[in-house]
């Protein structure tokens, strides 16, 4: 009984934990610039629908408005960086269902994208960015993470929206799906 | 045996009481309390006295105008006497936002600076609107825009109508001139 207890009372606390996101402990952090975006944040642009006869305009806003959450941690502090490399590192660990999406490296840069699959494959349920540049001054480390019903289709335009590192090369994944 | 029950009833218990005395710490409460502070720049607009007489608002823009109650604006500015009331005042305010009632739709942070955008109500029917911004240098301030019902879509059809023929924007020039 008492064991019975003990577990219910972890397994509350240790959900509001889980919930929390493991990156999220960044947010607070000196050296880390941190932006994050809520469900209700696309809900609400989605409703702001000027463009309405645009075909394309309306696309980006359907997706835009099954997106649950965007979070951004950057880091120009190096050993904030090898933080997030090891946090990074746990995460994949701890989720099998991310798979590696594409991997680009270039001048230094090291760009890693990973993916939950979703409903089919045009759609994923997360996105997961890592980057690492050792030679930068203010970007040392990124960590991206987009989770909701995401069209992998039209997630290119929201990165470069977004000025996220990569999205230049996310045009592609369109191409190397098919 | 009893015992464990008991108390993991009252941890249950608390977390409940806990959240619920967060809501009563609301930021009407905070606001006002400030009002007569000297540490605050505070200001309180009902919308009803932006408007101009011969504004070319359409029924439905008016419509939105009157959906926006008042805007209220209170800000701290930073100086090296009140460095202490500034850490303060800023965990009370951030402590508030972090309740239930308010919704966060964006944050942002950086080393020095940090700005969040909350809301009240839902994405159709927004009751209310809050910025927080804060940096380390300057202070924080809090501006906060009270309607009922107010329609994102609608209000931003509005904003291409402010301008100083429809709108009377001194309030603005006052704003600047308190921060300066």
């Amino acid at each position: 009984m008492k064991k019975i207890i003990a577990i219910t009372v972890i397994a509350l606390v240790s959900q509001t934990l889980f919930s929390q996101g493991v990156f999220d402990k960044f947010e607070d952090q000196q050296d880390v610039t941190s932006m994050i975006v809520t469900k209700s944040m696309f809900k609400l642009m989605s409703k702001i629908d000027l463009s309405s006869n645009d075909p394309k305009a309306k696309e980006y806003l359907n997706m835009v408005e099954n997106l649950e959450n965007i979070k951004i941690f950057t880091t120009s502090n190096s050993g904030t960086a090898a933080e997030m490399k090891k946090t990074v590192d746990s995460y994949l660990k701890s989720s099998t269902s991310l798979s590696e999406l594409m991997r680009v490296s270039d001048d230094g840069k090291n760009i890693k994208f990973y993916v939950k699959e979703g409903k089919n494959d045009n759609f994923v349920t997360e996105l997961f960015m890592f980057l690492e540049d050792a030679n930068s001054k203010d970007s040392k480390a990124v960590v991206m993470s987009i989770t909701g019903n995401i069209d992998l289709r039209q997630i290119s335009q929201l990165t470069a929206d977004l000025n996220v590192p990569g999205s230049e090369q996310l045009k592609n994944i369109d191409k190397n799906k098919n | 045996m009893k015992t464990a029950i008991y108390i993991s009833i009252s941890l249950v218990l608390s977390m409940f009481l806990f959240s619920a005395c967060g809501n009563n710490a609301s930021l009407q409460k905070y606001i006002v309390e400030k009002q007569n502070d000297n540490n605050f720049i505070t200001i309180d607009l009902p919308s009803s006295l932006l408007l101009t007489e011969d504004n070319s608002l359409n029924k439905e823009q008016l419509q939105t105008v009157k959906s926006i109650k008042k805007v209220n604006m209170i800000a701290l500015q930073l100086k090296d006497e009140n460095k202490e009331i500034y850490e303060i005042e800023k965990q009370r305010v951030k402590s508030i936002l972090s309740t239930d009632t308010y919704e966060t739709l964006m944050k942002y942070g950086s080393n020095d600076m940090g700005a969040s955008l909350l809301f009240t109500g839902n994405v159709e029917a927004i009751d209310e609107i809050i910025i927080f911004a804060s940096d380390s240098d300057k202070g924080f301030g809090l501006f906060r825009v009270i309607g009922e019902d107010m329609n994102p879509s609608q209000i931003v059809k509005m904003m291409n109508k402010v301008n100083s023929q429809n709108f009377d924007l001194s309030f603005m020039n006052e704003i600047g001139g308190l921060l300066n």
